[in-house]
C-alpha cells in the first residue's frame, strides 16, 4: 500500500531533468506549519543539488554504528534497511524496503521470517542476499566496532544470561553461533529465532543495522569501511570529510525494479550536507537561502521571533511535535517515599518551566509520559500545580519517612546537562518552585556525553544525592515500547549507564511490558503501555515537563516537503526534490 | 650565526618533547588523578550499557590497559615511525608522524589536520596581513601625529579593538555586513583567488580587529620612544628628510613587532576556534572543538601537539629573523 506521496512520486523516475535553482530566500513558501499535515510543492521533477546543513557532526558514517537523531533520516538515502517508514506527513506506518513486507510470525511471536526483494544490488552491482543482512546485524552488535549504536538486536536475539555472546567478536571468532538464530540458508529469506516473543520486531527491522554489508569488502577495508560504507540505496557516497561535509550522488546501480513502492525516489542528482556549522551561522544560511533545510535540528530560539514576524520567512517555517519529551526523573532509590515524590510533582510549576523551554513554540505542557503522537496514547490529568497540595503530601511523607528529612527538610540535587541551557534554566525554575513548597535543592551540571554515567549510575546518584535529572528523550520508534522501555522499566537500569534515571524497577510495570511484547495484537500492546503510563504517574517517578515541538525552516525551492516524525525526526529527506 | 641557529634548533626540539610530555599528561594522567577510571574513558566509546568484556576489548584497542609510561612510549614511537592499530573489525595503519588515530572518525589525526589546514592557513594569513599592515601603519600615523586628530582617532579605534571580543565582533559583522559579503565559506585559493578572498573577508576583519589594536599600540609607543631619542634629533638637525627619519624610528619597533607577530601567527595557525565556529569554517580550531565535544581524545591531543609545534616553529623563525633585524644578536 503505497502512500499518497509515494503515488505522486511514482512517475518520478520518468520525470524531466533540469538543474536546481529557483525559490530560495525571499520567495513566499506554501505556508506556516503545513509540512506535518500535507506534502508541500508536490513534484516529480528531477535534477539539481539539495543543500542540507547541520550544526552537529555525524557520530559515524557507518549505518551499523550511528545512533544520532539526525543520521537515521539521511542515511536511509544510501543504506537500505529491511523495513522503513511510509512517506506520509506525520505517518507512522512501516513498510518493506529491502524486505517485501512485514515479517511473518510463527512459534508464538518467537520466529520472524522476511523475504528479500528481487533485483536489489549494492552500488558495485553485486546482488544483495540474506547473508549480507545477517552480517550487517552481526558486525554491528557482536564485534569490537567502536561506536554507540543501538543494542536492540543484542538484547532481543540472544538470551541475556548466555555469556558466550557477551565476549563474541564475529570478526575474530566467526559467526557460527548464529547459524540457528539468524537463518539464511535461502539467499532470499532471513529467519530470526528469538528466545522470547517480541511483538515489535518489525520496528527493530527498520534500524539501519539491517542495511546489508558485504562481508568480504568490510573485512578487507578494516576500520576504513566505516568511513566509506558501500551503498545499497538510491544514493551513494561521493565524498566525506568527517565533521565537514558529506556529498551524496545518485547511485546508478540502484535497481528501481527492486523498489516497487518507490520508497527511494532520488529526485535530486546530488545531496550536499555541510556539517558542524555553528547554529547561528546555520540559521543565517537557512534564512538567506544558502541552505535548503537542516538535517534534523531546530532553529535557534533567537530566530523564532524573526521568522514569525516576517510573512515570507514564516511561510517557509514549521513548528510541530517530534515525539520527544522533556522530563525530570525522580530518583526512587533516593526519595523512596511516594508521598514525597508526589509532593515534588505538585510543586513543579510547568508553565514556568515551559517558558524556559521555548514557550508555546517549544512544546505543550505534559501531564503524562506518552505523547499524543504515540499510537493509542491517552493524555490524562495527573498532578496540577498546587503548593498547598505539595505541602500536604510533604507533611504526610515526613511523618512516614522522617529519615528523608535529615535537617528538617527534604533536600537533594537537580541535574542538568552542561550544553543544554534551556534545561539548565528549567532546572532553576523547578528549584524555585520546589523552594516555595519547602523542598531544598541545588542545581548541578554534568557533560552531555557522560550524563548517563552520572544520572544513570545508581550508586553515584545515591551517594551524591541526585534526586532529579532533567533530560530529553526521543523514541527510536513511535510506540509505547520505543518511548518507555528504556525510560521506566528495569531494562533501562544498569550499573553504569542507565537511561532509567528514576531507577524505577516496578514489578507491575515490568509484567505489563512483558505482556505487551508477547502480544501480537497492537491494540492490546497500546492498552498495556497506557496502563504503564498511568502506573508511572501513580508512582510519581517522573515529572513530565513538555512534549516538545521543533521549529524548522525549509527553502521554498524544495519539493515534496513533509515532516515525518516516525523514524526521521524532520523533513523526510528520501523524497525531497527541487523546483 | 650558524651556532646561534643550531643552538635554537636544539632548544626547539627539546621544547617539542616537553610539549608532547605535557599534552600527554594533561589528557591521560590528570583525568586519572581526578578520579576518572579507564573503564569510564572506554565507556564513552561503547554502546549503551557495555559489558565488562566489551570494555576490556575497547581498553585494549585504545591502549588503556597499559601503564601510562608504555602508553607514552607507544605514542612517541608512533609519532616517529607510525603504528599498526589492532586487527579485527578495526584494523588500520597510522603512518608516521602519527599524531593519533580517531576511532570515531576512522581516520588518522594528521590526515584530519591536513584536511583542515588550508582553511586555517587561509584565515590566519589573511588576517595577519591585514592586522600587520593596518596595525603598523596606523601605529606610525598615531606616533607622528601625537596628540592630534589622527592620533586620537587611531587610539579610540584601537581601544575598541581591544575591548570588543571576537564573539561580539563576529556575529555583528556577519549580521550587518551580510549584504556586502553574503557568503562565508572556504574555497581553494588556487581555484579562484578573488572568490577565496571575497568569502573570507569577514573572518579576516573579525580576527584582525583585536590584533590590529595591539599592533597599533605597540608601534605607536615604540615609535614615540624612538622619535624622542637624541639620534633622531640629530638626524633632523642634519637635515635628513622627514620620511627617512620616520622610517628609522619605525625600524626600531620591528624586532618587537616580529616577536609578537610570530607568536600570534603561530597561535592562529593552531586554530582560530572562535572565528572558525562563528563562521562555520572547518579549520583546525573547529576540529579541536569537535574533538572536545565528541570526547575524541586522540584528536584533542593531536591538535594540541600540532599547535604547540606551530608556536615552537614560529619562535624559531623569530629567533632567526632577529639575527637579521638586529645585528647585535649575531655578535652576542
Amino acid at each position: 500500500m503505497a502512500a499518497a506521496a509515494a503515488i505522486a512520486l511514482a512517475a518520478a523516475a520518468c520525470g524531466s531533468s533540469s538543474g536546481g535553482g529557483g525559490g530560495g530566500a525571499g520567495a513566499m513558501g506554501p505556508g506556516f506549519d503545513l509540512a506535518s499535515k500535507q506534502v508541500l510543492n508536490p513534484s516529480t521533477k528531477t535534477g539539481g543539488t539539495i543543500n542540507l546543513i547541520s550544526s552537529a557532526s555525524f557520530d559515524s558514517l557507518d549505518p551499523g554504528v550511528t545512533y544520532a537523531a539526525q543520521t537515521w533520516n539521511l542515511y536511509r538515502t544510501f543504506a537500505r534497511p529491511m523495513m522503513t517508514y511510509q512517506h506520509t506527513p506525520s505517518g507512522n506506518q512501516i513498510v518493506g524496503d529491502l524486505a517485501t513486507g512485514p515479517g511473518v510470525q510463527s512459534n508464538g511471536g518467537k520466529t520472524w521470517t522476511y523475504t528479500l526483494r528481487d533485483g536489489a544490488t549494492f552500488e558495485d552491482g553485486k546482488t544483495i542476499t540474506s547473508a549480507d543482512v545477517r552480517w550487517a546485524i552481526e558486525r554491528s552488535n557482536w564485534s569490537s566496532l567502536i561506536g554507540n549504536g543501538p543494542t536492540y538486536f543484542r538484547n532481543i536475539l540472544v538470551p541475556s544470561s548466555d555469556q558466550k555472546f557477551q565476549k563474541l567478536d564475529v570478526y575474530k571468532d566467526g559467526d557460527k553461533a548464529f547459524d540457528n538464530i539468524i537463518v539464511t540458508t535461502d539467499p532470499k529469506k532471513i529467519t530470526f529465532n528469538l528466545p522470547q516473543a517480541f511483538g515489535e520486531f518489525d520496528y527493530v527491522m527498520t534500524l539501519l543495522q539491517t542495511a546489508p554489508v558485504e562481508k568480504d569488502k568490510d573485512i578487507a577495508a578494516g576500520d576504513a569501511y566505516s568511513k566509506r560504507p558501500v551503498s545499497s540505496g538510491a544514493y551513494k557516497i561521493a565524498s566525506y570529510s568527517a565533521g565537514k561535509e558529506l556529498k551524496l550522488v545518485r547511485n546508478d546501480a540502484y535497481n528501481q525494479n527492486s523498489d516497487p513502492d518507490k520508497v527511494h525516489v532520488a529526485l535530486a542528482d546530488a545531496i550536499d550536507v555541510q556539517l558542524g556549522v555553528d547554529s547561528a551561522e546555520r540559521d543565517q544560511r537557512l534564512l538567506s537561502g544558502e541552505a535548503d533545510a537542516d538535517v534534523a535540528s531546530a532553529l535557534t530560539v533567537a530566530n523564532h521571533a524573526k521568522v514569525l514576524q516576517d510573512p515570507v520567512l514564516k511561510s517557509q517555517t514549521d513548528d510541530s511535535a517530534d515525539g520527544s519529551i522533556s522530563y525530570a526523573s525522580i530518583n526512587t532509590q533516593l526519595i523512596t517515599n511516594v508521598d514525597c515524590r508526589q509532593a515534588i510533582e505538585y510543586a513543579v510549576d510547568k508553565q514556568t518551566v515551559l517558558n524556559q523551554l521555548g514557550g508555546k513554540w517549544g512544546g505543550d505542557p505534559a501531564s503524562n509520559m506518552l505523547p499524543a503522537i504515540i499510537p493509542g496514547a491517552v493524555q490524562f490529568p495527573t498532578y496540577d500545580f498546587s503548593i498547598p497540595k505539595a505541602q500536604a503530601s510533604l507533611a504526610k511523607c515526613k511523618s512516614e519517612a522522617p529519615n528523608l528529612f535529615p535537617n528538617g527538610k527534604l533536600s537533594f540535587k537537580i541535574a542538568a546537562q552542561v550544553n543544554a541551557p534551556d534545561l539548565q534554566n528549567a532546572a532553576t525554575a523547578i528549584q524555585s518552585s520546589l523552594a516555595a513548597a519547602g523542598i531544598d535543592t541545588d542545581v548541578t551540571l554534568y557533560p552531555f556525553g557522560q550524563y548517563s554515567q552520572f544520572c544513570g549510575n545508581p550508586d553515584y546518584a545515591r551517594a551524591h544525592k541526585l534526586g532529579m535529572c532533567l533530560a530529553n528523550w526521543i523514541p527510536d520508534w513511535l510506540t509505547g515500547y520505543g518511548m518507555l522501555d528504556q525510560l521506566v522499566t528495569k531494562n533501562g537500569i544498569s550499573s553504569t549507564g542507565s537511561q532509567n534515571f528514576a531507577f524505577l524497577d516496578d514489578s507491575v510495570i515490568n509484567d505489563l511490558e512483558k505482556h505487551a511484547l508477547s502480544s501480537g495484537d497492537s491494540t492490546t500492546q497500546q492498552q498495556d503501555w497506557v496502563k504503564i503510563d498511568h502506573r508511572v504517574m501513580d508512582l510519581a517517578a517522573f515529572v513530565p515537563l513538555i512534549h516538545r515541538h521543533v521549529m524548522r525552516f525549509r527553502s521554498s525551492r524544495l519539493t515534496n516537503v513533509m515532516i515525518n516524525p516516525a523514524g526521521s525526526g524532520g523533513y523526510d529527506l528520501a523524497v525531497l526534490g527541487l523546483k | 650565526m650558524t651556532t646561534f641557529l643550531v643552538r635554537r634548533a636544539v632548544t626547539a626540539l627539546v621544547l617539542m618533547l616537553g610539549v608532547a610530555v605535557v599534552t600527554f599528561a594533561v589528557f591521560y594522567v590528570v583525568p586519572a588523578i581526578g578520579g576518572r577510571t579507564t573503564d569510564q574513558l572506554a565507556a564513552q566509546f561503547a554502546s549503551r550499557d557495555p559489558s565488562p568484556e566489551q570494555l576490556a576489548v575497547i581498553k585494549h584497542r585504545l591502549g588503556l590497559d597499559q601503564s601510562v609510561f608504555i602508553q607514552f612510549w607507544d605514542y612517541l614511537k608512533a609519532l616517529l615511525v607510525g603504528t599498526d592499530l589492532p586487527p579485527g573489525s578495526g584494523a588500520a595503519r597510522c603512518d608516521a608522524p602519527c599524531f593519533g588515530y580517531s576511532w570515531r572518525l576512522h581516520d588518522s589525526v594528521l590526515s584530519l589536520i591536513l584536511d583542515r589546514l588550508p582553511v586555517t592557513v587561509s584565515i590566519a594569513v589573511g588576517a595577519a596581513v591585514l592586522w600587520l599592515v593596518l596595525g603598523v601603519g596606523s601605529g606610525a600615523l598615531a606616533a607622528v601625529t601625537r596628540g592630534g586628530l589622527g592620533d586620537r582617532v587611531v587610539r579610540v579605534t584601537a581601544l575598541l579593538g581591544i575591548c570588543l571580543p571576537v564573539v561580539f565582533i563576529g556575529p555583528l559583522a556577519r549580521a550587518k555586513l551580510a549584504w556586502l559579503f553574503p557568503s562565508v565559506t572556504y574555497s581553494s585559493f588556487l581555484d579562484n583567488p578573488l572568490v577565496w578572498a571575497d568569502h573570507l573577508v569577514l573572518p579576516w576583519l573579525t580576527l584582525s580587529f583585536g590584533y590590529f589594536a595591539l599592533y597599533t599600540r605597540l608601534v605607536r609607543s615604540g615609535m614615540i620612544d624612538a622619535l624622542s631619542g637624541q639620534y633622531i634629533r640629530t638626524a633632523h638637525a642634519k637635515g635628513l628628510a622627514r620620511r627617512r627619519v620616520v622610517w628609522q624610528a619605525m625600524r626600531v619597533t620591528f624586532p618587537a613587532v616580529a616577536t609578537v607577530f610570530a607568536m600570534d601567527l603561530g597561535l592562529l595557525l593552531g586554530g582560530a576556534v572562535l572565528a572558525e565556529k562563528i563562521y562555520g569554517l572547518h579549520g583546525i580550531g573547529a576540529l579541536a572543538q569537535d574533538g572536545v565535544e565528541g570526547q575524541d581524545l586522540p584528536i584533542v591531543l593531536g591538535v594540541t601537539l600540532f599547535s604547540g609545534l606551530f608556536i615552537i616553529v614560529a619562535n624559531f623563525a623569530v629567533d632567526a629573523a632577529y639575527a637579521v633585524l638586529d645585528p647585535r644578536i649575531r655578535v652576542e
